[in-house]
């Protein structure tokens, strides 16, 4: 039998954590900033900050809220920065981010990707022509200049398509319960 | 440049948040101190806004679906962390010695050199090959192990709590007499040798067992099935767990060889608050084409790789469309009777024992 100190096994579970969480914290912090390589820096930096203050979190809660909260605080120092990545910050806009992450957290699943599973559901019921600007501009990583390269579609038809294939899939979001109603 | 929409404008108001989200952070397009001011947005701007970044997050996440993105960004946290423990460590171990003025450069270097090559070989002798080098073990171990008593219990996967079947009602009960695989109790010598216990709602039990020749199967009131063929009485398993899960756990640790990405995770208890530490293995599906739970989590004995428990998460059980966990936890290690494993050692010896030649 092997008796790990106290200190290993801490971080085996802090390991199990991370992995149990880090698809909703990617998803968190994504959903407030948009450059991509801030995203994955916060996302390090929040998972060192709660590792050093691993003594002060309270295993009878759950770690998504608490490490969500370090990472609010990590964000809005970030736009102190450069406000150039963060649409809209403020306390009240990251606590709503939260508690829909929350909400979908509580769906049924084991991981991430089978809460939000319905997703794929809702791509498969979009109209053709704006199923594949989903596709282009997320599953082939395209900006929205280059699928208007690509499609000889205009920019600004392209960006109309983008904000139409989103309002259609959020309304299908809507209505299987992945996403709530705000003020419900 | 600060923005204020206008409340009645909300088409522009979208309009200006879906183009943030297809604008990359280099382009001129909209300026870089292009923001909304959340206190001058009204709740429900707010909230559309909000929903629409999140919907942006979420196809983002679902896009990126790469094991290999997520390794490394974990790989890289776990370093991190490893640096930070040893310089807390280092601060510690030289807080009582006085301080050195002068550390000669050739110490200095050799010092990193140490750690960079001790950090080589900290990081080619960790996962994958200890999740693998766990899994063989556990297979060695189930052709060199005594006789084993697992526990089945399934919970659900949102509560936790066990949904046992005789908490139904009465009505439910009369309407349902299957043997169901919560609370059910399962014997295992070698690789092939099991006997599984399970309950009806109104306590009775259904036995499957395989003696290594014949496979069996005792069922309340009526005679006892014998079988030469090992795909005979197969214990009708949830769908999810059909193709991974047999009694026979050699095969079953083999498929998950197969179609999971392993990760050890070292010495952590079955439970939180438990002093004892098990190898803790996580695995998740490779692949969306292979069947199964996309989780299974692993604990085994660190020094001769015994399983002490196999947890499935997430799979569905006929005619319950709440996702359940699926765990067999190790209860005793006790020796059996000798003919434990035979079907004549679990029913009266005036039962009428058919031979079925085909099956």
């Amino acid at each position: 039998m092997v008796f790990r100190s106290r200190r290993n096994e801490a971080q085996a579970i802090f390991e199990i954590l991370v992995r149990e969480n880090e698809a909703m914290l990617m998803t968190y912090l994504r959903a407030a900033v948009r450059n991509q390589a801030v995203v994955e820096d916060l996302f390090q930096e929040t998972m060192l900050v709660a590792w050093r203050r691993l003594n002060e979190y309270d295993r009878s809660c759950p770690f998504g809220p608490w490490v969500r909260g370090i990472a609010a605080k990590l964000i809005m120092a970030h736009f102190r920065k450069a406000k150039s990545d963060i649409m809209i910050t403020g306390c009240e806009m990251l606590e709503y981010l939260s508690r829909q992450i929350e909400h979908i957290h509580e769906r049924p699943g084991d991981t991430w990707e089978q809460k939000i599973d319905a997703l794929t559901h809702c791509i498969e019921a979009l109209p053709d022509n704006h199923r594949e600007m989903i596709e282009l501009r997320y599953f082939k990583h395209q900006s929205a200049l280059r699928i208007s390269e690509v499609t000889k579609i205009s920019l600004e038809a392209v960006r109309k398509r983008l904000q139409r294939a989103r309002a259609q899939l959020l309304d299908c979001l809507r209505r299987k319960k992945v996403i709530v109603e705000a003020g419900t | 440049m600060t923005i204020v929409p206008n409340d009645s404008d909300n088409t522009l108001f979208d309009q200006l948040v879906n183009q943030w989200l297809d604008t990359e952070p280099v382009d001129s397009e909209v300026s870089d101190s292009t923001t909304l001011r959340p206190e001058l947005l009204d709740s429900s701007q707010l909230s559309r806004a909000a929903d629409v970044q999140l919907l942006h997050a979420m196809l983002m996440g679902f896009a990126e679906n790469s094991e290999d993105a997520k390794q490394s960004r974990m790989d890289k946290l776990m370093r991190s962390i490893r640096a930070d423990k040893e310089k807390k460590a280092g601060k510690k171990g030289t807080s009582t010695q006085k301080p050195r003025r002068y550390v000669g450069p050739a110490i200095r270097l050799g010092t990193a050199a140490m750690i960079i090559i001790g950090f080589t070989i900290l990081l080619t002798s960790l996962p994958p090959n200890k999740a693998m080098a766990t899994i063989e073990q556990m297979i060695s171990a189930i052709e060199n192990a005594g006789d084993r008593t697992y526990s089945v219990i399934v919970r659900d996967q949102k509560t936790g709590r066990r949904e046992r079947s005789w908490n139904r009602s009465a009505a439910e009960r009369n309407r349902q007499e299957r043997a169901v695989l919560d609370g059910a109790t399962l014997y295992l010598r070698g690789r092939d040798k099991y006997v599984l216990y399970r309950y009806t709602p109104s306590g009775q039990a259904v036995l499957n067992g395989s003696d290594g020749q014949k496979n069996w199967l005792i069922r309340p009131r009526r005679e006892v099935l014998v079988s030469d063929n090992p795909q005979a009485f197969r214990i009708p398993m949830p769908e999810d767990l059909a193709d991974l899960l047999t009694l026979d756990f050699t095969d079953t640790l083999q498929r998950i060889q197969e179609r999971y990405r392993i990760k050890y995770l070292g010495a952590v208890p079955v439970e939180q608050g438990q002093d004892v530490s098990w190898a803790y293995l996580h695995a998740t599906l490779k692949e969306r084409r292979f069947r199964g739970p996309r989780v299974i989590r692993i604990w085994a004995h660190p020094g001769t790789g015994l399983l002490r428990r196999i947890e499935f998460a997430d799979i569905r059980l006929q005619g319950n469309p709440e996702p359940k966990k699926l765990i067999l936890d190790l209860v005793d290690q006790k020796q059996l009777p000798n003919d434990w494993f035979t079907h004549s050692a679990h029913h009266p010896v005036d039962v009428k024992v058919d031979l079925l030649s085909e099956f």
